[in-house]
């Protein structure tokens, strides 16, 4: 809940075609959650299956799913490419 | 308004007769098709002779850019490259980047048709309007990297040139068309068919401007279009990758080729994903025309048998030359990749072949003595001399050299059930025993066996990988959308890989063009092609239809012995349901032939004319 | 502006050309870019990319006093005076001048910047800093 000082403001955003299948479609969300939180925990949260991403950016750095969010990260979602 | 994006006429050149002569890019033609693949399907359909051998005389070659390539979008390098299948006996092509596309339109085409065979090995040289027929003695027999290098000596380095190597003159099934020392049309054997017309290489030149009908308006989207790219989230961080990047998500969800498909989960992928290319052997990063996000990737790899310079490994070399045949370092893979690229074979079905030779001798199906050798897998020896035999058809190279359904035919013993392919072309780098909308895409796939008209694991990820609901409405959703790319004559990656918007392309193909289509009506263009190509395999394969939709045994009997999808596989009654389906929702008969109805639709009706003399009931 | 080159940063895509040719010309064709990219492939795999110096040859060589520089520090080819010799194309050490056909006229970088714009790579920049990637 915003205002709640317990949760910290965290920003998902998936990048490439599997956009279409975050919550509302529009491949960003903006939530708070209750520290320490992973992100493959935070997804489970919005029933959004963590194999339709290659690994997240923060900050143009790459990490797992296992990565903990801090406040106001901005976490993009990596979506898979076919070859050529 | 002036049509723009086009230049208005194609070329046709007869080698039989050594001429050439142009004609008009039709109105009808262009409201219909568009261009690229959809030049490609309609010129197939209305110039290869009913039932002509794939390999004689009688086939067409045709290569066509799109409306929007060459002009100022991003990544407006791909050409579509077509002719009757010899791996399918029905519709073939092929797509490829490059900076070969643009040039044919700069030399004032919209597409060029090549007919006929030359008497002896020719390079067909294009230069603007002057077209000429060059020896190619010296050339024939060389690899495709060192004739085009012995090309681009020859003629100047401002020549664009495409190229076959010994496979494609020794018409193997699955040999591919080479450009820019590692870009290729690898797919559906389009490079045998240029051997068999002795074509061993076109070269063309040009230095006209392609017109555009709201230059202003074109320009100022197209900037913004660059603009949006350059800031998107994986700009950065994506292409320093490039395709290979996907190894590990693909062994992730179970899906990667590993020793022949038995498995879909290879335990060395850390060795020959995309960090490993980064970090041991890459040089540059080599883009393809106007590429804001150059996946090529040109590299440098020493192994125990040498060292090799490629374009590559890409992700379907890395799959089915690497994990399919169980390579388990980047150098070496990229190793198998040089050799393949030299041959002129496609490095997928190249791979595939090999796997299953491998496969053959472990089951004791080919022997030592047929072979030559012995052959393990992740052995980088056995797969060199594969290659090699296969690109010269010496000994057991003869057989294989016709792909996997063929020679496993003549093979016998049950290696059918582990011939990896649909309609005679090889499966590409996506596994689908757990994966029903991938696996409807790759059976209903017009060509065979490949993964670029539909990608839609994610989605079976998205809506559970053991449903079937919905699967055959995405495969076709996404036979429209890709395959307009190479309508268009564009790269799709953008779209795929960093969330470039399709609205930007809907936007500015009217502003190039002067078309007025919206998305929607370019969407029905793609469903037109697709019907048609369809309908080109059922004039040219006797008896086509539904039986030659299904996968091979091993995906619908054998369960995944291990990984992530251990214990998977889609049964045929799941594999007939998704037929069914698609069928219905596709307006096709139960045997998987569009209806007069769907045709007359589609503005099809001379097609349903010949596919009634067929005989077909639709 | 200071035109300055990273070859190493090419990728060969050639959207440079296609760019500057459109900014200068309105002209979709990549021929017309005063840039030029050289590439040396299969071995050793490496792209070269040239840009306008700015050392005068074209001046120099230019038989009726067309070319001259301009505000920014940049030449400038006077149309009315080219007589469409290509004396300067072809003395640019760095084959950076086209002649552009449809307009009958020598062409020379203008220093307009659009490359720096709209290269991916940076592979083109400005040293001065007034300009950037868009």
């Amino acid at each position: 809940m915003k205002g709640d000082p317990a949760k910290i403001r965290v920003t998902l955003s998936a990048m490439g075609h599997s956009a279409q299948y975050f919550p509302g479609g529009s491949g960003k969300v903006e939530i708070y959650v209750t520290p320490p939180r992973t992100l493959e925990g935070i997804l489970e949260d919005l029933c959004v299956a963590k194999d339709l991403f290659m690994f997240a950016l923060v900050e143009d750095k790459k990490v797992g799913f296992d990565y903990v969010p801090r406040d106001g990260d901005e976490v993009v979602l990596v979506s898979p490419v076919m070859g050529g | 308004m002036k049509l723009g994006g086009y230049m208005g006429k194609i070329l046709e050149v007869d080698l039989t007769a050594k001429k050439s002569r142009t004609f008009p890019t039709g109105e009808d033609l262009i409201r219909d098709y568009v261009g690229g693949r959809g030049f490609v399907a309609k010129l197939l359909w209305d110039l290869v002779p009913r039932g002509a051998d794939p390999l004689s005389p009688e086939n067409v070659v045709v290569i066509a850019p799109g409306p929007l390539t060459g002009v100022f979008v991003p990544a407006s390098g791909k050409v579509h490259m077509g002719a009757k299948s010899p791996a399918t006996g029905g519709y073939g092509d092929s797509n490829m980047g490059g900076h070969f596309s643009p040039e044919i339109k700069y030399a004032g085409y919209d597409a060029l048709v090549v007919r006929g065979k030359a008497e002896k090995p020719v390079v067909l040289v294009i230069d603007d309007d002057k077209v000429s027929f060059e020896d190619a003695g010296d050339l024939w027999g060389k690899g495709a990297i060192t004739a085009e290098k012995i090309l681009k000596d020859r003629l100047g380095e401002d020549f664009q040139i495409a190229v076959i190597g010994p496979a494609g003159e020794n018409l193997v099934k699955f040999a591919c068309i080479s450009h820019d020392f590692g870009r290729q049309a690898g797919r559906t054997g389009v490079g045998a068919v240029w051997g068999s017309k002795n074509l061993k290489a076109v070269a063309v030149r040009g230095s006209r401007t392609i017109p555009v009908a709201q230059p202003k308006e074109a320009f100022s989207k197209a900037k913004e279009m660059y603009k949006t790219c350059f800031h998107k989230p994986g700009f950065k961080t994506w292409t320093p990758y490039g395709t290979a990047e996907v190894v590990d998500w693909v062994n992730k969800v179970g899906a990667f080729p590993t020793k022949n498909f038995s498995t879909t989960y290879f335990e060395r992928h850390n060795r020959i994903n995309g960090q490993s290319l980064k970090e041991r052997i890459l040089i540059t990063d080599k883009g393809c025309f106007g590429c804001p996000t150059p996946c090529g990737k040109y590299s440098r790899a020493q192994t125990r048998l040498g060292e090799v310079l490629v374009e590559g490994p890409e992700y379907e070399t890395i799959a089915l030359l690497g994990g399919n045949v169980a390579l388990g370092e980047i150098e070496e893979v990229a190793y198998a990749n040089r050799v393949a690229d030299e041959l002129g074979l496609d490095t997928i079905s190249a791979g595939n072949v090999a796997a299953f030779a491998i496969e053959c001798f472990e089951k004791g199906l080919l022997s030592r003595e047929q072979i030559g050798r012995n052959l393990s897998w992740g052995d980088l020896e056995s797969v060199v001399y594969l290659l090699e035999k296969m690109a010269r058809r010496e000994g057991i190279g003869d057989l294989l050299a016709e792909g996997v359904k063929v020679a496993s035919e003549k093979i016998g013993g049950g290696s059918e059930r582990f011939a990896i392919h649909v309609k005679g072309l090889e499966w590409s780098g996506y596994e689908a025993r757990w994966a029903p909308a991938m696996m409807i895409s790759y059976i209903t796939c017009d060509v065979g066996a490949h993964h670029n008209r539909s990608w839609a694991i994610t989605f079976d990820v998205a809506k559970g990988r053991d449903s079937l609901e919905g699967k055959a409405d995405k495969a076709i959703e996404l036979q429209h959308i890709r395959p307009l790319f190479d309508v268009l004559g564009l790269c799709r990656l953008q779209w795929v890989e960093i969330g470039f918007e399709l609205e930007n392309y809907a936007e500015i193909f009217p502003m190039v063009t002067g078309l007025g289509y919206s998305w929607e009506d370019l969407i029905k263009v793609s469903e037109r092609i697709w019907n048609l190509t369809r309908a080109f395999s059922a004039r040219e394969i006797p008896g086509f239809g539904r039986s030659f939709d299904y996968p091979p045994a091993r995906f619908m009997e054998e369960p995944v012995p291990d990984g992530p999808a251990k214990g998977k596989f889609l049964a045929r009654e799941s594999v007939d349901r998704l037929l069914d389906d698609y069928y219905a929702k596709r307006g096709w008969t139960k045997e998987g032939i569009p209806t007069r109805s769907k045709l007359s639709e589609l503005g099809l009706d001379f097609v349903a004319e010949e596919l009634e003399k067929d005989g077909y009931s639709i | 502006m200071n035109l300055t080159a990273y070859s190493q940063r090419c990728s060969g895509c050639k959207a440079c050309l296609l760019v500057c040719a459109l900014e200068n010309f309105g002209l979709n064709n990549p021929k017309y870019g005063a840039l030029n990219i050289i590439q040396h492939f299969p071995d050793p795999g490496t792209f070269e990319v040239k840009v306008c110096t700015r050392c005068g040859t074209c001046k120099d060589v230019c038989p009726t006093g067309a070319i001259e520089m301009g505000d920014n520090g940049f030449f400038r080819v006077n149309s009315e005076e080219c007589i469409g010799c290509r004396a300067c194309v072809e003395a640019c050490p760095e084959k950076v001048i086209r002649f552009i056909v449809e307009k009958n006229v020598a062409f020379t970088c203008t220093g307009c910047g659009e490359c720096v714009r709209y290269c991916p790579r940076e592979a083109v920049t400005d040293a001065s800093g007034e300009v950037a990637r868009a």
